[in-house]
């Protein structure tokens, strides 16, 4: 059953007779007997063979003839486009010519043309360059974001432990400040203040003195155990790990606290006794004020691995 | 330059009467499409195999479309320009009643065609007048065959409609032209 719509849309072929005979039979069965079908078809072929005739007249008709100064200048622009691309560059818009006439409309529908083509081109570019930024700015973003991730992590986790390498440039460092604590005390302090260091030395050395402080700092008994420095290489140890002089003190085998660390900075050694008195009180004003900035001064070094590694000589 | 003059010569007057077919009431556009599609043809820089004469009809009908679209032209909506049709339609036959009726007839469908929506009647045009194949006409109009055809048979509804509007018989139409 051929349906009304099917004649709606093949009516022209059917008409031109472009349809094989197969497809053409039922469609013609069809407006034989379509009361509907049948009237309008033969309206519309009519149409199509008055629009072949009235084509057929049109195109039979004396062509209008392009206007000569149309040709001209077509011409002229051809010329023009064939030569070398220095010549052509020449701006139109709004000039005249040399004879001071209006450029010619061939000149003008060049322009036209260069002015698409930079349209055009304006357009890809900003087409482009939008697509770029949406593009690389998420890329920046988690480029930055990474990076951020990266340091951040790196800052949580714990610095891993010390290579034998590392820990014999911190041994430099360590030789420098302690250099610079015997310094103190061998030049700067009187004699008999020497003579008393040296004896806290012989004590250290023999074992009998231990370095202790309560603030949160290395383990500095491992890094300065008695025998392998002297006392003022233990508290310049001590004070190179972060403990603040006035937390550091030197302690005998039976616990008593024998000097501050800051008097040993400063070159000055107290016996317990007087340690005690001046603990919490004001620096015994004989020997001055700690001079903790030069010390610091010397001690610049940041590094402070958690644990040594066993097989290191910090004699080295 | 010298195959550019020869092509200009033999396709020149072709290229116009298409525009000014095509274009119909908007003739002002003509000259400046046709300098158009020749411009396109000088600087073209590739050559597609093929007529000469397809390939110009293409460009000019392509330049036409895009021009009106351009200028947001795509429907009937201006006034028909006078122009000289009525001289310009050719007698057919030596019968002067006939060709009085005939020159009616078309005169009368020409009428119609002018009314309609530009893309119908530039595929009306380029099939009945240019009479283009529809393959060309689908390439003319860089649509699908099946678009072309569509246009085709929707400028012969209207005309069909408009003919019964008017209370004409499309057979007496057919009878005259």
């Amino acid at each position: 059953m051929i349906e009304h719509s099917r004649i709606d849309e093949l009516w022209l072929e059917l008409a031109e007779g472009s349809l094989s005979e197969e497809e053409a039979r039922p469609l013609r069965e069809h407006l034989a007997s379509c009361s509907e079908c049948g009237p309008r078809y033969r309206r519309l072929a009519a149409v199509h063979r008055a629009s072949v005739s009235v084509g057929r007249t049109m195109a039979a008709e004396v062509a209008p003839a392009v206007p000569p100064q149309i040709a001209n200048e077509v011409l002229d622009n051809a010329r023009r486009a064939s030569l070398p691309l220095e010549m052509k560059e020449v701006r139109f818009a709004g000039s005249t010519t040399v004879a001071g006439r209006a450029p010619p409309l061939a000149a003008r529908a060049a322009e036209r043309r260069r002015a698409r083509l930079r349209r055009t081109v304006y357009w890809w570019g900003a087409l482009s360059a939008a697509a770029a930024v949406l593009v690389l700015t998420p890329v920046y973003f988690a480029y930055n974001a990474r990076r951020e991730a990266a340091r951040i992590a790196a800052q949580s986790r714990k610095p891993p432990p010390a290579t034998a390498a590392q820990a014999r440039l911190a041994l430099d460092e360590r030789g420098v400040a302690i250099a610079a604590l015997q310094y103190f005390k061998n030049e700067r302090s009187s004699e008999s203040v020497r003579e008393e260091a040296r004896a806290i030395d012989r004590r250290w050395d023999a074992g009998e003195l231990q370095l202790r402080t309560d603030a949160p700092v290395c383990q500095t008994q491992q890094w300065a155990p008695s025998g392998l420095v002297d006392a003022s290489g233990a508290v310049a140890l001590l004070l190179l790990h972060g403990a603040k002089d006035s937390e550091a003190f030197l302690y005998d085998a039976k616990g008593a606290r024998i000097a501050q660390v800051s008097f040993l900075l400063n070159g000055s050694i107290l016996n317990t006794e007087a340690q005690k008195r001046t603990v919490g009180k004001p620096t015994n004003p004989r020997f001055g004020p700690p001079n903790q900035e030069e010390a610091r001064r010397l001690l610049t070094a940041q590094w402070c691995p958690e644990t040594p590694s066993p097989d290191i000589d910090i004699r080295k | 330059m010298e195959a550019y003059e020869l092509l200009w010569e033999r396709h020149r007057d072709s290229t116009y009467r298409l525009l000014a077919r095509v274009l119909g009431r908007y003739r002002s556009l003509v000259d400046e499409i046709f300098q158009d599609t020749w411009l396109e043809v000088a600087t073209a820089t590739h050559y597609v195999p093929g007529s000469f004469r397809g390939y110009i009809r293409t460009i000019a009908t392509r330049a036409a479309m895009d021009r009106l679209r351009a200028a947001s032209i795509t429907m009937a909506d201006q006034p028909r320009e006078e122009d000289d049709r009525d001289e310009s339609v050719a007698m057919t036959s030596g019968n002067p009643v006939a060709n009085l009726e005939a020159r009616e007839s078309t005169r009368l469908i020409l009428g119609i065609v002018d009314t309609m929506a530009l893309l119908q009647r530039a595929a009306w045009t380029l099939r009945y007048v240019e009479q283009m194949t529809f393959e060309e006409l689908a390439e003319a109009m860089d649509v699908k065959l099946g678009t072309a055809k569509s246009r085709v048979r929707l400028a012969n509804e209207f005309i069909e409609h408009a003919l019964r509007d008017q209370g004409i018989d499309p057979s007496d139409l057919e009878n005259d032209t």
